[in-house]
């Protein structure tokens, strides 16, 4: 697959699966094996929804079945009992499982994994039972007869037409996959699957990618389902049980979560497994039980895991990273200023802050300063949109944005660090600080560098490359977060807030558990982002960091502002040495 | 009571603690003070078998204690009270008082009593509040609360993690005074700090942890005068 | 609909609600503690089901019968844990977040085929547990109720109590809300970390075994069952909000209440009614009709 052979074209390997297509029917001994072909095709295209859904949402699915039931139903009776031709009623069919799969995903927006589960599990079998008992209009275990086939008007060739436009329908259900996990879609699904407040800050609207790919996954079962109905000609409700649903997981799993090519491998796999339990059909589902289990346990990487793990490749030579240098973007000097205005936030019924001030300027540092458990993290968190306040407004460039989610606020130019790193440790370094990016091209245009091969995201990844590089670490560009030390950690986060072009940087804790010489290099850093007019806030214990480049230091103890002002007047300030700084001074 | 040999403790492959070694006796009280990130909670999640270490040994009353739970340590007389307090909030401060006791071999209902009233006389606020959901009460409150849970096991050895961790300058006394008394009447004590000056003040013992290594060690009171060093050390 | 008409679908209404409350609790301990459960709560039901036909049926007495299931109930849970859970937990992030969901499922996809195996795929019944006969009615306030009924009814309320002591009583149900707040917490208090988790997944694992017992005499017993009920006692779940025991026994006789109400009024898709409402109610409000309880910590 072309995952596995990078420096061949995409568009070549495409071209030859293509030509394998065409020529396959016309070449098979006999017609089971197109039969065989069809029924891989188009289950392989429910596996991939599935595989996107489970492996890059992580979001699961116990309904899949109940979709791929839906569209065959609503494509059948459509076609059958009101005699709407085909290419309309398989319309329909899939334009159903959309609306259906928003439905059900809608229950994924609101919960957890847990009741998205349920839900899904709940869906299937109710398709399944109204399926079997609204005998009227499904034709219920007896099932629907002589629904139309696809076979262009010829009786005769017939399975052969039918297999080229399955398969030609997973040729191009399959680059889709390909595009998902080899762009920016995919790096997002990522982000929204591990941390959903890394992925607001980076500008994503959470709950809008989880219903939409849950309702994308749902239409390629669908799709699978139109096509299983049109290929035998009858569809009866015995197909559509949770056995169904447990078989797509089945593929999925077995072929290997996360990877794009996968489903191709679990799906075969799965036909294997099905043929040949129909030999021992006693103990069917005792093996579809033990292969789950044996391969969730003992494989958890599926079949492609024995390929060897995916490499990522950052593909910038070292030599070719051009210099970076902070810019503020295009949003102008305006944007860069943040008032917070009399901000309280309380959890149940405990204050953590009190009416709280401050006014970042443009194009300046302002810290934040106070004991642990002041409410400097509740003060970020409320300010990025994480919390909502009790009360207070928060002003950006002087418009309110109390209201506004922290993706909004992202996409405002207000970037956040966290203090417990919060970075995606399913893809690289490089393609973390990518995440930051908005894309650069219109999607048609991605999807054509995409094929082409060479220079698809070419620039984003210079641009992060020089920003790794502006940062000091551009060797690290194609390890994975976890490999890395904490202080790196911390870097590659302050490169991926830059990477957002941010007009205000919050930055929390940016130099805890670094060592010295490293947090001068953050204090240069961060005095460069000044200098381009980036305005910073930024919460801090180390005293020397923070005196040494904060124009402005606010003190909090308790949830309440107890001073504002320079670092000489705030070390100065008695309330201040009695909170803070008093450790030392009393004791001394 | 615990003995720390060149231990080293990675976290995937991360290395957090390299080539540290450190005593512990009874009647003592040691501090571990260092930056954020310097491995200080690293060290006593390995000192009670939480994390495994990569090389080196630990024994505890003479024993080595690898491959030992940290549930059994924990009633052997190895306390940990962790950093954040761990008060189980839908408990009542009384029932989080004995969970641990409770489990502990040898205490019997009339110990376990007395040791209640020992703990309520220690710190009266808790028998005020022994009716109470742990999960609502102060922060101050909780951490007298987990120091007071883990003294209800009958320590040998007493670890404890930020003890501080967001609480006022009298609580923090409070409880620095309880530690100290503690230590006077024979337990061992090791304390991970952050407010640094006020762990010296309190310790007879300290080292200082930067980047996972020991890279100072001595008697509190002469580590507390050197002002130059805290201050390179801990930023 | 007459009067006696209501009062009896009131009570077989109160019968199932009861039993799905019992194969609930389960759901919720293990939620409680680990934050996964058995997708499988419902086949271990029908294990326990057929495990008490088969021994009512060859002669055991009664009370034997129901130690007996009791004991292969345990050991299924246990084994559930220790070759379904525990693995996840070493594969670490290797294992997808939702595996459990799976290796759950397809245990319970097994015990489905060994039941099959064993006792044929077609439906029968269990005989009576309490009464000599099926339809032994008592009268209670002119209302005749059928004795097994009641009976049914009245051994899942001593069961639902006996599992409040537990949880809120005994020094394990102490341990298993230490658990739940935080694991690692618990075992520097000297808790069994992984005592507690074998614990609860064999105590869920008893509770769908006497749901089953309980279950066979009222409805038909066959080996695919299974899902339907682990469907029905999510959704009971996930009505009481998950973390709320008390939600969960009102949650569980609102349910078998509606169940019974719709059956009656639309008997081709009456049992689909009520998962309908609770799919619709969790979209709008997703932690079910009485929130969670929870003691807010930071």
């Amino acid at each position: 697959m072309p995952s596995l052979m990078p420096r061949i074209p995409r568009l070549a390997v495409y071209g030859l699966a293509a030509a394998a297509i065409a020529i396959f029917p016309l070449v098979a001994p006999n017609p089971f094996f197109v039969h065989v072909g069809q029924t891989f095709a188009y289950t392989a295209i429910a596996v991939i929804g599935l595989n996107i859904l489970l492996g890059l949402s992580g979001q699961m699915s116990l309904g899949h079945g109940g979709f791929y039931a839906v569209g065959a139903y609503v494509s059948a009776i459509l076609a059958t009992t009101y005699g709407w031709p085909l290419t309309v009623s398989m319309a329909m069919a899939l334009a159903a499982c959309l609306v259906v799969g928003l439905m059900v995903g809608a229950v994924a927006l609101r919960t957890r994994g847990l009741y998205l589960a349920m839900a899904t599990l709940a869906f299937g079998f109710i398709v399944e039972i109204v399926a079997q008992r609204w005998v009227s209009v499904t034709g219920g275990t007896m099932g629907l007869m002589g629904v139309p086939q696809v076979d262009f008007g010829n009786f005769r060739m017939g399975p052969t037409y039918f297999f080229w436009f399955a398969a030609g329908l997973l040729l191009l259900v399959q680059i889709a996959s390909d595009y998902v996990f080899g762009s920016s879609i995919g790096r997002r699904l990522n982000a929204v699957k591990e941390s959903v407040s890394f992925a607001a800050t980076v500008g994503l609207n959470v709950p809008l990618w989880r219903i939409g790919v849950f309702a994308a996954s749902a239409a390629l079962a669908g799709l699978a389902g139109v096509l299983f109905a049109h290929q035998s000609g009858f569809v009866s409700s015995d197909a559509f049980n949770i056995r169904l649903t447990i078989s797509l997981l089945i593929a999925t799993v077995i072929g290997g979560l996360g990877r794009s090519a996968g489903p191709l491998l679990g799906t075969a796999i799965l036909i294997g497994i099905a043929e040949a339990i129909a030999a021992v059909h006693d103990i069917g589902l005792m093996l579809y039980g033990g292969i789950l289990l044996v391969v969730l346990l003992l494989f958890p990487e599926g079949a492609i895991g024995l390929f060897g793990r995916r490499r990522a490749k950052s593909g910038v030579a070292a030599d070719a990273v051009s210099a970076f240098l902070p810019a503020l973007a295009a949003r102008g000097r305006a944007a860069g200023r943040l008032d917070v205005e009399g901000v309280t936030k309380s959890y149940a019924g405990v204050v953590a802050l009190r009416d709280a001030t401050l006014s970042v300027e443009p194009g300046t540092v302002h810290a934040l300063i106070g004991p642990n458990g002041a409410g400097k993290s509740t003060f970020i968190n409320v300010v990025a949109g994480l919390y909502a306040p009790t009360a207070g407004r928060i002003l950006i460039g002087g418009s309110d944005v109390t209201q506004l989610p922290a993706h909004r606020r992202a996409r405002l130019g207000l970037v956040r660090t966290f203090q417990n790193l919060q970075l995606i440790q399913g893809v690289s370094v490089l393609e973390n600080v990518m995440l930051g990016m908005e894309r650069r091209r219109g999607l048609l245009a991605d999807v054509l560098d995409f094929l082409g091969g060479k220079g698809h995201e070419a620039r984003e990844r210079a641009e992060a490359a020089s920003i790794l590089a502006f940062l000091g670490i551009g060797t690290l560009a194609d390890m994975k977060p976890k490999d890395l030390s904490y202080g790196h950690r911390k870097l590659v986060e302050l490169a991926r807030a830059i990477a957002q072009k941010p007009a205000i940087l919050l930055l929390d804790e940016p130099v805890a558990g670094v060592n010295p010489q490293e947090a001068r290099e953050v204090a240069r850093i961060v005095g460069k982002l000044r200098d381009a007019g980036i305005s910073v806030l930024l919460v801090e214990h180390n005293m020397e960091f923070v005196m040494g480049l904060a124009d402005r230091v606010t003190v909090l103890d308790f949830g309440n502002r107890i001073a504002c002002g320079t670092p000489a007047e705030v070390q100065k300030d008695p309330n201040v040495i009695r909170a803070y700084l008093g450790a030392v001074e009393d004791a001394a | 009571m615990i003995e720390v040999d060149h231990i080293d403790v990675a976290i995937g492959p991360v290395g957090i603690l390299h080539d540290v070694s450190l005593r512990l006796t009874q009647g003592r009280l040691v501090t571990v003070i260092g930056a954020n990130g310097a491995g200080k909670t690293t060290l006593l999640r390995t000192l009670s078998n939480i994390v495994t270490p990569r090389s080196g040994a630990i024994r505890f009353g003479g024993k080595p204690t690898a491959g030992i739970k940290p549930h059994l340590l924990a009633r052997a007389g190895l306390v940990h009270v962790p950093q954040g307090r761990q008060i189980v909030p839908g408990l009542t401060v009384r029932d989080n008082l004995v969970i641990g006791a409770d489990r502990v071999a040898g205490l019997d209902a009339d110990t376990i009593a007395q040791g209640l009233e020992r703990e309520f006389a220690r710190f009266p606020v808790l028998k005020e509040r022994q009716h109470i959901l742990g999960g609502n009460l102060s922060g101050g409150e909780q951490q007298m609360l987990a120091v007071s849970r883990a003294l209800m096991m009958r320590p040998k050895v007493l670890l404890l993690d930020e003890p501080s961790l967001g609480l006022a300058p009298q609580v923090v006394t409070t409880i620095l005074k309880a530690l100290r008394s503690l230590a006077d009447d024979g337990l061992a004590v090791l304390l991970v700090e952050q407010l640094a000056l006020l762990a010296l003040d309190t310790a007879d013992e300290a080292h200082v942890l930067q980047r996972g290594r020991v890279a100072l060690s001595g008697p509190a009171h002469d580590l507390r005068r050197d002002r130059a060093v805290i201050e390179s050390y801990l930023g | 609909m007459t009067l006696l008409n209501f009062f009896q679908l009131l009570v077989s209404g109160i019968a199932m609600g009861a039993i799905y409350t019992l194969t609930a609790k389960g759901l919720f301990i293990t939620h409680l503690a680990t934050h996964r459960l058995n997708f499988g709560q419902g086949d271990f039901l029908m294990v326990g089901a057929f495990a008490s036909i088969g021994m009512l049926t060859a002669g055991v007495p009664a009370p034997l019968a129901v130690l007996g299931v009791l004991v292969i109930m345990g050991v299924l849970g246990y084994l559930l844990e220790r070759f379904a859970i525990r693995p996840l937990d070493r594969l670490g992030d290797r294992a997808g977040a939702y595996s459990w969901v799976l290796t759950t499922a397809g245990s319970a996809l097994i015990l489905q085929n060994i039941v099959e195996l064993g006792f044929g795929k077609s439906a029968q019944y269990a005989p009576p547990l309490f009464s000599k006969t099926r339809d032994n009615v008592i009268n209670i306030f002119g209302v005749g109720i059928f004795f097994e009924e009641a009976a049914i009814i009245i051994t899942a309320f001593v069961v639902v109590g006996a599992f409040y002591w537990f949880l809120f009583g005994s020094r394990w149900g102490k341990a298993v809300y230490a658990v739940a707040f935080n694991p690692e917490a618990a075992s520097l208090f000297g808790i069994d970390v992984r005592g507690v988790v074998v614990l609860v997944f064999v105590l869920a694992a008893l509770m769908a075994g006497i749901s089953g017992v309980l279950v066979g005499p009222l409805v038909s017993v066959h080996p695919h069952m299974g899902l339907i009920f682990t469907i029905k006692a999510l959704a009971v779940a996930a009505v009481g909000g998950f973390t709320n025991p008390v939600g969960i026994l009102v949650g569980g006789l609102l349910f078998g209440g509606a169940e019974a109400f719709s059956n009656y009024w639309d008997s081709a898709f009456g049992d689909l009614y009520p998962l309908l409402f609770v799919m619709a109610l969790l979209a709008v409000r997703p932690s079910g009709l009485f929130g969670e309880r929870r003691a807010d910590v930071r």
